[in-house]
């Protein structure tokens, strides 16, 4: 019995040895060969990943000794995930950041981007969501609105034109008939708001803290105070949406929310930007040009609002490893400047490019000329809610309306918890 | 002495050095962390600051509680679970209670995660379908609801745990002589009373094990309350684990967090030395 | 007892035991099904059976590599283990003094430290000298596990009795050879114990190496299903397959281990 077990033991010691030297050696072989680069693309959009590696095989058929690996994190991972990838010294040579909070706790690893040529032609207005220490780190991904998505059907059906909604009364008035109206026109309720999700809480939130930052994201990033300047319009919009949602509205989620109730009409709007066009067309293709339309928040009320545009992600390139620095840059320029990346980029991303001077009538559908026509005028308004500190979407802005919505907070303390949590985090993270 | 001095330390020193490095050294970085502002990057010294803030974190305070009250609750359910289970098997000696036996220890073998996926789908989808069958609201939404939220995961614990404590109640039961029972049994004594005056005087130190390690379990739920709520809705079923674990990776307050990991340490610590007295007065 | 008493008995604890493992009966009834079937019922089965779920499943957990990678930690971080702890337990049984004494302590008073309040420091620490993923998941199980196992050889050492020693130190072996061939095989049952003990909590564990691995093709079980279900976007079907793949192993060698791995788990807790 002893000796068995001691044959065992030691079998099993062995076993496990090899196993050890085996995957040592495995590991030691895959060095990179010089001729070849691999350039590591750390993407935070799961949406488009598919796009992004068509980017890649194309960059490569060109410039055949340039592969390009991308990894992509998502679902509220990817803060931890490239964490992580620089805690184990792999950081990526192109990283998607989310906001400048992101962008400063890397900033000591970003390169200055101002000489690049892809950096040349960014819309001005989306310039300052890059800036760390007066440095250009990142340029835009692309250009996003914000407001509400409205299937122009459903409006239609309800004999509302959506272009006589110019202030809050007007709106009001709108979602009251929609609501009056809700069987003859098929819906279960006006809005689908996706209450589950912490993220399109906080978009919806830029709507009314935006404004007094005037796009002047650094400034946002640095405040040190949640800004209530807009609060009862907020309110009035929070009760709205509370009143006329979908039920229970915490158990909403994205994509149902998306794919589900705006989809099929059964809701007439939902709070989201044009980061869905590509989704629906995908569940039919000319849905969007048919069916989507976009209305903003009247938040001054004054006649002149209108969406906000800016961009959720931006682009950086790390010092980490200089071999590949020269790639890297080829790489973006080729991305903001060439036809062919663009016309990917338009068409299969369906994103509206960050870029200026550029032809509209490219776009394939009349809300993306919009929003670039929006996003490029005198007016736009970025949205500030990726400067919030890291963590206060999910951890306190979220969880608090969430609780207004269930009744579970009044506003007032709302008010006092948020701006509470706000002040806590900001000191926190900037060392202060 | 047959072991010479560097024999000695040739023995030990490994396991000195694990222990160091992976526990000892980290702990005592951590009670710095505590009394500092660090975010991951950088560093300075705030001194009781933390402390002061963490009781008045409403987060902080709410998620305690709720550890203590989950702690509390799980304890007694596995407890009675347990004991039942092992009353039971012990019951007889035959096939069923053998495999009865494998039943009710089989959800322990499974790691919290999965777990915690196996009752996400049971509360959600299974519980929707016994309510749209036989209307019963009762069954509706339980992963939306803060309170049915919170014994979700006390079903879930009590499911896990029960059958291990099963097992040290069947050993203590076990070392029970059998011909006191015997005696009792020819003495004309019902199942109730060989339960309450034999066997259960018998089990006291059983309890005393099982109290302790379903609290330090309890206390330390992570795993199972990230697979089932992740804290929702609203962060109101989330304990104190998952606290600290977002404040740290998530918020990156490294400092802040590691100030609400002191606390939880004095408190399994506090916890385990109470039940050290109480099984050493009942020794001496 | 009468007859008709204990076969109501045994119907009852057959009850209870079908409803204590009802959940993995539902997890398997639904891993064998079409989103559809889930949707119409997914108490029992329904008319759209399918193996399908588990080619897509085995596939998208990369299951091959996920479970080698499991393996090797576990496997690695037990054999650490054992050797590291069962050789300071020898010393300690057989050498009193001081040091003893305060090792011992040492262990129990480390035994007491959640591990929640060492792994943010735990973490910077190992990341700022940039050593993180396998081998230093097994450096960081080992120094967790240590404490127990030192506690519970300790105590098999010390029921085996000194004469064994003193009689081979007299053929002339030396400490470390009367270790390895006379006293370590003579606490084999309690071998089993930390072996089984340490292999179940690293099998399962997601926390730590959720912290520690963060390479794509290093990814254990556990960590590999949570990021598999965060995916499958309420596909259910596919999550629940992935879930059955992951539980068959482990339950297939409890079956086979049964007794030795209960009598180890009520030993680790009573010790």
């Amino acid at each position: 019995m002893k000796k068995r077990f001691f044959k065992i033991a030691k079998l099993t010691f062995m076993f496990s040895l090899s196993l050890i030297v085996l995957t040592c050696c495995s590991f030691s072989s895959q060095k990179e060969k010089n001729s070849k680069i691999t350039l590591n693309f750390f993407n935070q959009k799961p949406e488009i990943t598919a796009q992004y590696q068509k980017l890649a095989r194309m960059y490569h058929a060109k410039h055949p000794n340039v592969n390009i690996q991308i990894t992509t994190s998502g679902q509220g991972g990817g803060a931890a995930a490239l964490q992580a990838k620089f805690a184990s010294g792999e950081a990526p040579d192109i990283i998607m950041l989310g906001g400048l909070p992101e962008i400063d706790r890397y900033k000591d690893h970003l390169i200055n981007l101002k000489d690049l040529k892809a950096s040349k032609n960014i819309v001005p207005n989306l310039v300052s969501g890059g800036i760390s220490n007066k440095h250009m780190v990142g340029i835009p991904v692309d250009l996003e609105a914000y407001g509400w998505s409205y299937n122009k059907a459903v409006f239609a059906k309800a004999g509302i034109d959506a272009s006589k909604i110019n202030n809050y009364s007007e709106f009001l008035k709108a979602v009251e008939k929609l609501n009056s109206e809700k069987k003859k026109i098929g819906i279960d309720a006006v809005f689908g708001f996706n209450g589950a999700d912490t993220s399109s809480i906080a978009s919806v939130s830029a709507q009314f803290t935006s404004l007094p930052y005037n796009n002047n994201l650094v400034k946002a990033f640095k405040s040190k105070t949640f800004p209530w300047k807009y609060e009862r319009q907020m309110k009035n919009y929070y009760d709205l949406v509370k009143k006329y949602n979908v039920q229970p509205i915490l158990s909403v989620k994205y994509d149902p929310s998306v794919q589900d109730l705006f989809f099929n009409g059964k809701v007439a709007m939902i709070p989201q930007g044009n980061w869905i066009i590509p989704t629906l067309d995908g569940l039919e293709k000319g849905y969007v040009q048919k069916n989507l339309g976009m209305l903003p928040f009247f938040v001054k009320n004054d006649g002149t609002d209108r969406l906000l545009t800016g961009s959720s992600w931006y682009l950086g390139i790390t010092k980490d490893h200089p071999k590949r620095q020269k790639a890297a840059k080829d790489f973006i320029n080729w991305m903001y400047t060439s036809k062919e990346a663009e016309n990917v980029i338009i068409n299969e991303m369906r994103f509206v490019p960050a870029t200026k001077n550029f032809d509209v009538s490219r776009l394939p559908d009349d809300l993306s000329k919009q929003i670039y026509r929006i996003g490029t005028s005198k007016n736009a308004q970025s949205p500030v809610h990726k400067q919030y500190p890291n963590g206060f979407t999910n951890q306190a802005l979220g969880p608090y309306i969430q609780r207004y919505f269930v009744n579970g907070i009044s506003w007032k303390e709302l008010k006092k918890e948020t701006s509470a949590k706000y002040r806590q985090l900001r000191e926190i993270q900037s060392g202060e | 002495m047959l072991i010479k001095k560097h024999q000695y330390l040739a023995f030990v020193l490994p396991a000195v050095f694990f222990i160091l490095l992976i526990i000892v050294v980290p702990f005592l970085i951590g009670i710095y962390y505590s009394f500092t502002d660090s975010n991951g990057l950088r560093s300075s010294f705030i001194g009781w600051k933390n402390f002061e803030v963490l009781f008045q974190d409403s987060t902080f305070l709410q998620s305690f509680w709720l550890t203590v009250k989950f702690s509390f609750v799980s304890v007694i359910l596995i407890n009675l679970v347990g004991l039942a289970f092992a009353l039971i098997v012990t019951s007889h000696n035959n096939r069923l209670t053998k495999s009865l036996r494998t039943i009710f220890f089989m959800p322990n073998l499974i790691g919290g995660i999965l777990l915690g996926f196996i009752w996400q789908f049971i509360f959600t989808s299974a519980f929707q379908a016994i309510a749209a069958a036989f209307h019963l609201d009762f069954f509706k939404g339980w992963l939306s609801n803060p309170s049915t939220g919170f014994w979700g995961i006390v079903i879930l614990f009590v499911w896990q745990m029960s059958g291990y404590i099963m097992l040290i109640y069947i050993s203590f039961l076990n070392a029970i002589p059998k011909n006191t029972i015997q005696a009792a049994v020819l003495d004309g004594a019902k199942a109730t009373q060989i339960f309450f005056f034999i066997q259960l005087p018998q089990l006291a130190p059983a309890f005393t094990i099982s109290l302790f390690l379903t609290l330090a379990n309890s206390f330390k739920l992570y795993e199972q309350n990230l697979a089932l709520t992740n804290g929702g809705p609203y962060r109101s079923t989330e304990m104190i684990s998952m606290y600290i674990y977002n404040t740290a990776f998530v918020n990156f307050q490294q400092g802040y967090a590691q100030a609400a990991g002191i606390i939880l340490f004095l408190c399994v610590t506090i916890v385990s030395f109470i039940q050290l007295a109480l099984s050493r007065k009942r020794e001496g | 007892m009468k007859k008709s008493t204990k076969i109501l008995l045994g119907f009852l604890f057959g009850i209870i035991a079908l409803f204590w493992f009802y959940p993995f009966i539902i997890v398997i009834i639904n891993a064998l099904k079409g989103k559809r079937g889930i949707f119409q019922n997914p108490l029992w089965f329904t008319r759209d059976f399918t193996f399908s779920n588990f080619k897509t499943a085995y596939q998208a957990l990369d299951f091959t590599s996920s479970f080698f990678n499991s393996l090797v930690i576990t496997v690695a971080s037990v054999i650490v283990i054992t050797l590291v702890s069962a050789a300071a337990a020898y010393a300690l049984s057989r050498v009193k003094g001081p040091f003893s004494s305060i090792l011992y302590y040492l262990c129990a008073g480390t035994m007491l430290i959640p591990f929640q309040s060492i792994m943010i420091p735990l973490l910077s620490l190992f990341g700022k000298v940039n050593f993180l993923n396998r081998t230093s998941l097994v450096i960081m199980n080992t120094g967790l596990s240590v404490s127990l196992s030192i506690i519970l050889f300790y105590g098999a050492f010390q029921g085996v009795s000194k004469t064994l020693d003193e009689a081979a130190a007299l053929d002339g072996a030396y400490p470390f050879k009367t270790f390895v061939y006379i006293i370590f095989p003579a606490v084999s049952p309690m071998t089993g114990t930390v072996v089984i003990l340490n292999a179940m909590k690293i099998w399962n564990d997601y926390l730590l190496p959720s912290l520690v691995v963060n390479k794509d093709g290093m990814y254990t079980i556990p960590l590999k299903m949570y990021s598999f279900f965060g995916e499958t976007n309420s596909q259910w079907q596919l999550a629940l397959a992935g879930l059955v793949l992951s539980m068959v192993p482990i339950i297939i060698l409890f079956l086979l281990l049964q007794k030795q791995v209960m009598t180890s788990v009520t030993e680790g807790a009573i010790k």
